[in-house]
Formats: C-alpha cells, structure tokens, sequence
C-alpha cells in the first residue's frame, strides 16, 4: 500500500472510530463538568479507576455488564467526590484534579498486586465483543469501517444525541449552562447551584465509566499500570477544542483519533515510532495555538457562593 | 494537620486491600530517614522536584498554570546529555558541568520561548499547550536516545558524557550531586526576585490582579512572556542536573513523572519559592522511601501515589472539614 | 393618587452593618401598591444595600419586614421572589451569551412533555408582557449582542415573567439617553397604573419629581424623610439629600489667561461607542482644576485611559506637556500623573498586597525606592509609608496588614497619600475622589487639591458630587456621550444647567 493510500484508506477509518471512543466519552464527561462551572483536571485518574474497576468487576464476576456496572459506579463515586471538594469544600479544582490522578494511579497500581498477585498487569479477560451488525455485511465499505467496532462507539454517538438534547434543550441543561457562566442568576431562581453541579458530575462519572470501560475491556482486555498515559489531557483539550459543545468535541475527538490511527498504521514503515506517536499531540498543539483564546463560562474555577459566610 | 489526616484516610484505604498500612509507612520511613544513605536519597530525589516544582511556582506567581515542566526537564537533560558528548570540553572538572548546564538552561528556555510566542501571536491557551508539550518532548527526547543519538552497546541511551563535566558528588557513590545546592540557590534567587526587587512586584501584580498592572503601567505581555522563559530555564536545569550528575546520559524515560510531582510539591508547599521546598522535601523522602519500600516488603512503591494524591487535597483545600460539616448546618438552617 | 392604597411592603427599623460602616440605620418605609416610591439619596447613601435586603441577596443585621401584610424572612432571592418581589439592578444580573428569553425564563422553563423546554409557548407569553410595556426586541438574540437599553428592558420583562407585583429599579436611567429614559418612565406609569408597586432608586431629582408619588431622602444611611412627591421642590429634594454639608470658602480662582496648558485634546476621537470620546476640544492648563461632570459611561473613562496612554486615539491629537501622548512610555505617563482610581479594585488597589505593597504600587520604580535593579530600599519605603500614614490619617495596625482588611475609607486615603507625594507628577487625574470618605476625610481631601492645585499641578477632577464640582473646579466641562456639551468658567454655570447639560439637554432649554 502507498504511503498516501493508507491516509484514506478504511482501515484508517475503522481505527479512527477506535480510537476516538475512548477520549469521545471522557471529553463528553468534562464538558458537562465544565459547562457546569467545575474545571475537570482529573480524567487520568478518573479513568484509571474506572478502567480498572471495569476488569475487576468482570473478572471477578464473569460478566462483562456487571464489569461496567461497576466501573460506572466507581465513576459516578470518584466524580461526586471531585465535585464534593471542589463546590462544598471549596477546593482549588486543579489541585483536586492533580490529586485524583495521583491517587488513582496510586491505587490502580497497588490494586493489581492485590488482586493479582503480579505487578503491572491484571489477568485478561473477555471484554466487549465487536459488535457485528448484518446490516453493515450487506455494503463492505460499511463493514469494513464499521464492523469491527464495539458497542460503545455507537453508545458514544448516542451520548453526543442525548448531551446534546439534554444540555441546549431542557431546562436542566439551561440551568446548568448559567449556573457555569453566571451562578447567581440560577441562585436568584431559587435552584440549587451546586446541586445542578453534582448531578453534572454524576452524569460525567457514568461516561467516564464508559471510557475507562472502553478501553481496558473493549481494547485491552486488561488493565496495566498507568494505561490512559495521557489521553485524560486530550480528552481535556479536545473539549476545549470543542468548545465545550457535544458536536464539537465530538468531531474534535475524531479528528485526534484519525491522527492517532494514522500514526499507528505508519508504524513499522521505517519512521522511528515515537516520532509517528507524536503526531496526535503535534495536532492538538497546531489546532489550540491556531484558535487562539478559548473561550469558557466565566465562573469555570470559582466556587458558589464566592465568599464563604 | 492535614498530614495524619490524609495518612490515616490512605492508610485504611489500602488496609482495604489486604495491605499492612503500618508495615508501608515503616518502611517509608525507613527508606527515606533511616539511614544516612536514606537522607542522601532523600535529597537526591528532592533536587529534580525542587527544580520543577520551583518552575511551576514561578509561573503561578505570574498568573499562569504552565504545566509544562515535565517536558523541558526531559528537553533540558536532552540538552545537557548532548553537550556533554559533543561539545569539546574546555573547562576541566570539577567545573566542567557548567556549559552543558548552560546548554540544557538555554534548551529548557527555547521551550518556554515556543509557548511563550504562541501565546503572543495567537492568544493561545499556555496550560493545554505545556501540557500537550509534554508528551511531544517525551517521545521526541525518546526517539533521540534511541535513534540518531543512541551510544554504544544496545541500551536506549544516549553516549556517556565526557567525566569532565560530570557534576561532582556531594557523597560518593550516591545520586546526590551539588545540584542539589543548586536548587536551593534557585529558590532563594527566587524569593529575592519576586520580593526585594521592582521587577519582581511587578510580577507579583500581575499575577495577582493584571487590570491594576495595566493602569500603573506594567506590561502584562512582557511579564507573561518572561515568566514562561524563566519558567522553562529552571525546568531545563533540573533536566540538566539529573544527566549531569545521576544518569550522566540520557536514557529513556528518565523522568518517572518529576513534572507532576513538581506541580503537586508547588501547591503543597503554598506557591512561594523558599516554602516549595518543603513540599519537595516530602516528595523527595517520598521518592526515596518507596524503593525501600518496593524492595523490602510485597508492598509496592505506588503507594506513595495514594497518599500523595490525598495530602495534596487535604491540605490544600481549605474547608474539607468544614465543608463537611458546613454542609450539616445548612441543611439545620433551612429548616 | 390614593391615599388608601394597599400596603405592599412595610420595613421597620431595618439595620445593616459592614464591619465599623453602618449602611443602613433604623429605616422605616411603606410602599404602597399602585404607587411609585421613590428612593433618593446621594451615592453611598445606603439605597442599594436596603434594596438589597429586601430582594434577599442581603440579611439585615436589625428590623423586620412586611410584605402584604405578611411578615417575611427574605433569606434569598428566591424567597423574595415568592413574595412577589422582584430587582432589576443598576449593573445587569444577565447571562451574556445566552439569549434573551434564556434568561429571561431561566429556572421557570415551560416544558413539552415534561421534558423540553417549550420556547414556542415562553416567546408567546413573552410578547404578552412586552407589549403590556411597549417593548420591542428579539428575544432570541444574545444578550452580549443587544445594545443597553434593550439589556435593561429583558430585565424588566424578567421580573414580570415571573409575576411580581412589587418591582424595584435600582438606577435605572443611569445607563439610558434622555430618550430611552423618558421611554422607560413611560413604562414605569404603565406598570404603575396596572396596580404594580414600584420602588426607583434614583439620585436624579428631575426623574423622581416626574413619576414618583411618594419619595424617601436616604443620607449617610438613614431615613432623613419620606413625603408625597408634590410636596417636595427640586430645591428642598436637593437640600434633603446632601444636607448642611460643612463647605469652606471658595478658593482664590486663579488668573487663568496666562497659565500654558498642561494637557491638549485636539479634536480627539477614540471610537464610535457610547463611551468613546468623540471630537474632543479640550485644554487643561497648569495651575488650575478642571472638573469633569457628566453621568457615569458618557466617555469619562475613555478620557482618563487616553490620557494613560491606554485608550487608542483613531483621530486628533492629544499632547501632554507639549509632546504628543504617542511620544511617551507608559511609565513615563505614570511617573508624571497622580492618578486617583475610580474603581480601586479593578485599577489601583491590590488586596492581597500588604499594605506597604500596596503604597509601592505605580511607584516602584522610583529612585528612591528601586535603587537601580538590585533590591528594594526598604527603609526608605517603610519610612514613606509611614508618612503617608501620618499625613494623610490611614488608619491601619501595621504596615504588613493586607489590603483588604483596610475600610474603603482608609483604602482611599493610602491611594490619594500615594499619589498625591509622587515627585515628578505634573497631572493629576482625581476620579470620584471623596466616594466612600466621611465629610472630615472629604473636606481633607478636597483642601489637599486646593493645595495641589495652589502649587502649579493641574488637575482633572470627575466626580458625580456635583457640590464638589462646582465648589473646587475653576472650570468645567460636561461630557455627554463622549462630546463636550458645555464648557466653561464655573463661575458661568448653576448647577441646573449643569444637570441639564448632563442629561442631554441642549443650550434652547436654558
């Protein structure tokens, strides 16, 4: 195959879907976090620990559902106590964040050893299967982009459709959306900030669930040590690329995987792989220094109430 | 306070896992105070944090989250680790360490500088930039001790550096080199800066309040800029430092996160450069308990991450336990 | 006018403190439906913080309030909401970039199937109250894209959507042309007629005797009185609200024809907004003061950021001292200019500096305390510190105290003390300059002016104080919506004409 061909070709696509699903849901699990007003700093640890929780809870049940169960609940547990230091206890969101990946990677390590017995590397496990839809057998572009992805990639484009009509079409999503950019104004309607905050977070734990999930069970099938290596922080940027709009971070995310599925299938041609690694995070840098200041809510960072009486 | 707090809270924790939470701390303890060889080890691993964390601090004084330190250490060693094999050395040892240190500064504030421009011409977002710099610098630093820069033999590193610029020991045999007095003059530079000179007010208003910078005359642009250089150099010589006087090459992965653990010893520490030391301190005993730790008992030297990650929330954030118990009173308020 | 209209709110004996400042002292105020209650009083007077109390963003420290003849515990906005009351604020509670109907139905969303926000139904019921007002907007435009006076009417349309009878406007016109204003007090009857209790905050006298029917003085915090708005003049309205001030003697005016100008406007332009300035002829000449009066956002800001060297100049010229502004750094700018901020917070005063810190600021450059690039002098800045301290009765503990544990006043006087013993300056820029001082620091103030100005400075006072204005200036100017509207000696000015001027009126109405 030309080196050009490989650009477009279906294998690249296929790839792409792979390996956008994972940042997709945690730059959707960082938007509402952000949108709401709390900066999200923490995607590495919170996908730690849900990666991990994902192939614990299948190893030690034998099935995948409850694997993600419990990786959504460890989800939903670590992302309210994020919100719980930030808005409550009135913490500095990037010290919180800093914190939680420190503890995550921490603890995911020390687990492995608890449960393993061996260093670095849980025992493998089923996983998610590949989704195989007869309707894609019918066209063979489809099925070759398509059939071999997992259920979660669609669960993800389902995410984006619910987000979307969640955050810019209901009342929670108004309120949470002022609550980001002017709290008092949702304070003076009697709501709640910090609880619309919470709940956000709670929705984000379920879809950071989904991408720790994603990628020890549905890739990996296995968790290893420091396994997310960076892609919390893409996921981070590429929300900001997105302008913290579902859609948006959405095509973001595809575009940071079609660079990383590139760079994969480069890999092996005589380009020294690190070099080809750095093409994913080259992008990133071009597309952010070219957008120039990004734009977010204006209370992003602050607790409610600002002054604490 | 916060300290037993967020020890007692990590020690359940992993008594949750069937680990012995005293035996771990033991050991730490150990590793990290107990012997002499255990201080030096202690310092030895406080010196690269310091130089990151001192890197962080600075920025934040200016206003900025620049989370790139971990990258211009790596581009910094990079430098140094060059400079050492292929610049002819004129300086003999003991001094010879200073022009690759000199190079790796220089490596470390040509980082900053790339920033530094992006934010200049394109009002470009300085955190999310460092922070994917990071990863860029790693693999690229990577790539060179691997490929065209690769020594002898098949180890992925770079060639040994020429003896004479080795930075001299403060103990023999130890990894402790008189960088770590290095670090120390740093900061201390540091305070002096940001306290006993115009230039330094300067900085200190902006980062505090860049609207009364503008109406008294300070330029935002310039201190910013500035600060991002400063920010890059002092990363860059911590880089330098650990090749110069611990690895004396560059091999790869050199840094196990001194970035991170920079950024988490700055916030520990209160954001000023003379109090950053303490919290590398206690990420430098950290460090230099867990090996201990790792080796002598089956608990592994993650645990430090554990209870890294809680003390930096606990003791920075301000209300935890009155924000538990705020929340209590609220809710009796309402009523 | 219906002397037996229903009582809406009562509050009695309504106290708040701020530390050692009392706002508010002991208030007593009926409002009545069907009424318009004005709430008059000089800036500081305590207006916005009994209003506050009463839309609940505020807790009284004394007093009880009555609504309908209910009393009630307004913990909150909400809970204020739920009395029927309702706040359009002089700075906007909205949300820029959300639409105008977002914030106008913001927590109080129609839904479609439980789920959707119904906008079709929450334009519909919007239209009904902006016709009820004679509003015409697009409710689905940014509110960051609408012009002011459009912000202030989604304001309004807020509070009607959600159904409050009592409806408190706090400065409303302060940011309005005459037109609009006259517009919006049209609205206010129209409200007023529908049964509405209307409270207006307000320190334009005109304004209060056209539409309201009972007025209330607030001064230095308390109640100086409350009576029918037909039994006040503008001259006894006036009397109420400033009282017996303790004024000295007008100051020798100087001879002016001799004096060469400081400071030239050139038929300076900055831009076409509102606040920009717009053909500028101005000259300021040393030895004199030169008041500045207008309403707030009709260009003085732009004329103190051009002078700073921070507001681009798209036309004309403006020379300092004989040289082009263009020709200076600003530092230089800095060094020759004693600048008493308007709004310290954001432009002169740091609060988490100590108080030294802060007394360095602007200045830290200087010889004397810079000596060359190495370190700070500092018993030369301690020494300086305490002097200002002395000289100009800054109240702190000590020099290490942070800035934010100073009183306004106090924070005042360390910035005028700061500015005012800069060595080189030749300008001084004084905004607002006795906001927030009691009358023994203002009188202090304003003789340290008199003396400046005695000693060959020039100085450019803008003040809203209208009686400071005309008691110190020389001459003055009036800005309206970025133009000279008037100038002249003081001495050719009464402070009718000057209010006019202010507010759009032209020289036929003299």
């Amino acid at each position: 195959m030309s080196i050009m061909s490989q650009f477009i070709s279906t294998g690249v696509f296929a790839a792409t879907f792979r390996m956008m699903t994972t940042v997709g849901f945690a730059a959707l699990a960082t938007l509402m976090a952000t949108k709401s007003g709390i900066m999200h700093m923490g995607q590495e640890g919170l996908m730690l620990l849900c990666a991990l929780a994902g192939v614990a809870g299948e190893y030690f049940s034998g099935s995948v559902l409850i694997g993600i169960l419990l990786a959504i609940v460890v989800g939903i547990g670590f992302n309210l106590l994020y919100a719980l230091f930030v808005t409550t206890c009135r913490g500095d969101h990037v010290v919180v964040g800093v914190g939680i990946n420190f503890f995550a990677s921490g603890i995911t390590a020390l687990m492995i050893m608890a449960f393993w017995k061996k260093a670095g590397q849980s025992d493998t496990v089923e996983g998610i299967a590949k989704l195989s839809i007869p309707l894609f057998k019918k066209i063979p572009v489809l099925d070759a982009v398509l059939g071999s992805q997992n259920v979660l990639f669609y669960i993800l484009i389902l995410a984006v459709v619910v987000l979307w009509i969640l955050i810019y079409k209901t009342p929670f999503g108004l309120q949470m959306r002022v609550a980001g950019e002017l709290p008092l104004a949702v304070a003076c309607t009697g709501k709640d900030v910090n609880k619309i905050r919470y709940s956000c977070m709670a929705i984000g734990g379920i879809l950071f669930a989904l991408a720790g999930a994603n990628i020890s069970l549905g890739q990996t099938k296995a968790f290893s040590k420091g396994m997310i290596s960076g892609r919390g922080f893409v996921a981070l940027a590429m929300c900001m690329l997105g302008r913290n709009h579902p859609v948006y971070a959405f095509f973001a995310c595809m575009m940071y995987g079609y660079t990383e599925a590139l760079q994969l299938r480069l890999q092996g041609q005589g380009a020294s792989n690190e070099l080809l690694q750095c093409i994913p995070y080259v992008f990133a840098i071009v597309v952010i220094a070219i957008s120039g200041s990004l734009r977010n809510p204006a209370a992003l960072g602050k607790p409610y109430p600002e002054d604490a009486n | 306070m916060s300290l037993i707090i967020a020890v007692v809270v990590g020690g359940i924790i992993v008594a949750c896992l069937g680990y012995k939470p005293l035996e771990a701390y033991r050991a730490l303890f150990k590793g990290a105070f107990g012997s002499g060889s255990g201080w030096v080890q202690t310092f030895a691993q406080f010196t690269p944090v310091m130089f990151t964390a001192l890197a962080y601090t600075i920025s934040m004084k200016a206003g900025i989250c620049n989370l790139g330190a971990e990258g211009q250490f790596l581009a910094g060693a990079m430098g140094a680790a060059l400079a050492g094999v292929y610049i002819p050395q004129i300086l003999p040892y003991p001094i010879g360490f200073v022009i690759p240190l000199i190079v790796g500064v220089a490596v470390g504030i040509g980082i900053g500088a790339i920033v530094a421009a992006l934010k200049y011409f394109f009002n470009s977002d300085i955190m999310l930039i460092s922070l994917m710099f990071n990863y860029v610098l790693t693999l690229v630093t990577n790539w060179m001790a691997k490929g065209p820069f690769q020594g002898e033999g098949v180890n992925p590193t770079t060639a040994p550096i020429d003896p004479s610029v080795y930075m001299p020991l403060l103990k023999k045999s130890s990894q402790l080199s008189i960088g770590f007095f290095i670090s120390l003059a740093v900061a201390i530079v540091l305070q002096y800066f940001l306290y006993r000179t115009s230039a330094g007010f300067e900085f200190r208003v902006v980062g505090s309040n860049p609207k009364v910078a503008r109406y008294n005359g300070i330029s935002s642009n310039k201190i910013l800029t500035r600060a991002l250089l400063i920010s890059g150099g002092i990363a860059g010589a911590g880089g330098a430092v650990m090749v110069l006087g611990v690895n004396h090459n560059f091999i790869i992965n050199l840094s196990p996160g001194y970035g991170w653990d920079g950024v988490a010893a700055s916030l520990l520490g209160g954001g000023e450069p003379l109090t950053t030391g303490i919290g590398a301190f206690i990420f430098g005993a950290m460090r230099a308990g867990s090996v201990y730790l790792g080796r002598k008992t089956s608990i592994p030297a993650d645990f430090i991450s554990v209870i890294e990650g809680i003390l930096i929330i606990f003791i920075v954030t301000p209300n935890i336990l009155k924000g538990l118990s705020l929340r209590n009173k609220k809710e009796e308020m309402k009523k | 006018m219906d002397n037996n209209a229903q009582l809406a709110v009562q509050l009695r004996g309504i106290t708040k403190r701020f530390g050692s400042f009392t706002a508010n002292d002991n208030i007593d105020i009926d409002i009545h439906f069907g009424e318009v209650h004005g709430l008059l009083g000089e800036n500081g007077a305590g207006k916005t913080t009994l209003m506050n109390i009463l839309f609940g963003l505020l807790h009284p420290d004394e007093g009880t309030i009555t609504v309908k003849g209910k009393k009630v515990m307004l913990k909150n906005p909400e809970s204020a909401k739920k009395a029927g009351i309702q706040m359009v604020h002089q700075h906007f509670m909205l949300a820029m970039p959300f639409s105008a109907i977002d914030n106008i139905i913001l927590g109080h969303e129609p839904t479609e199937h439980k789920l959707f926000i119904d906008r079709k139904s929450a334009s519909e019921e919007v239209k009904k109250y902006c016709d009820i007002c004679g509003f015409q907007f697009d409710c689905n435009q940014k509110v960051e894209d609408l012009p002011i006076a459009s912000r202030q009417k989604v304001e309004i349309i807020r509070a009607l959507y959600n159904k409050c009878d009592i409806l408190i406007l706090d400065e409303p016109t302060a940011v309005l042309s005459v037109q609009e204003s006259d517009e919006l007090l049209d609205v206010i009857r129209r409200l007023k007629e529908q049964g509405k209790a209307i409270i207006l905050i307000t320190h334009k006298l005109n304004e209060a005797l056209q539409v309201c029917d009972e007025i209330s003085v607030l001064r230095h915090g308390k109640l100086i009185e409350t009576r029918k708005a037909d039994e006040f003049t503008k001259e006894t309205l006036a009397m109420a609200m400033v009282g017996r001030r303790v004024l000295f003697d007008m100051p020798e005016r100087v001879n002016l024809a001799a004096m060469e100008p400081l400071l030239e406007f050139n038929d300076v332009s900055t831009g076409n907004r509102k606040n920009d300035l717009k053909n500028i002829n101005l000259e300021l000449k040393q030895g004199e003061i030169f008041g500045i009066a207008g309403v707030e956002g009709n260009g003085q800001k732009s004329l103190v950021e051009t002078i700073l060297g921070l507001c681009e100049i798209t036309n004309g010229s403006l020379k300092f001292a004989e040289k082009d502004i263009k020709m200076y750094t600003k530092r230089q700018i800095i060094n020759l200019t004693s600048h008493i901020v308007e709004d310290r917070h954001n432009e002169g005063y740091l609060n988490d500096f100590t108080v030294t810190e802060n007394m360095l600021l602007g200045r830290q450059r200087e010889e004397q305390f810079a000596g060359g690039h190495t370190s700070i002098n500092d018993k030369a800045v301690e020494r300086y510190s305490n002097d200002i301290i002395e000289q100009y009765d800054v109240r702190v503990s000590s020099l290490k105290t942070l800035g934010k544990s100073l009183s306004g006043g106090n924070q005042q006087k360390l910035v005028i003390g700061r500015e005012f013993t800069k060595p080189e300056a030749k300008l001084i820029i004084a905004e607002q300059p006795s906001r927030g001082l009691d009358i023994a620091s203002t009188e202090y103030v304003q003789k340290c002016l008199i003396k400046m100005r005695n000693l060959g400075k020039s100085i450019l006072l803008i003040s809203a104080d209208l009686d400071e204005l005309m008691s110190l200036s020389d001459r003055i100017a009036v800005l309206y919506e970025g133009r000279v509207a008037a100038i002249g000696k003081t001495s050719d000015f009464n402070d009718k004409q000057l209010g006019m001027y202010m507010t759009g009126g032209g020289t036929d109405e003299r």
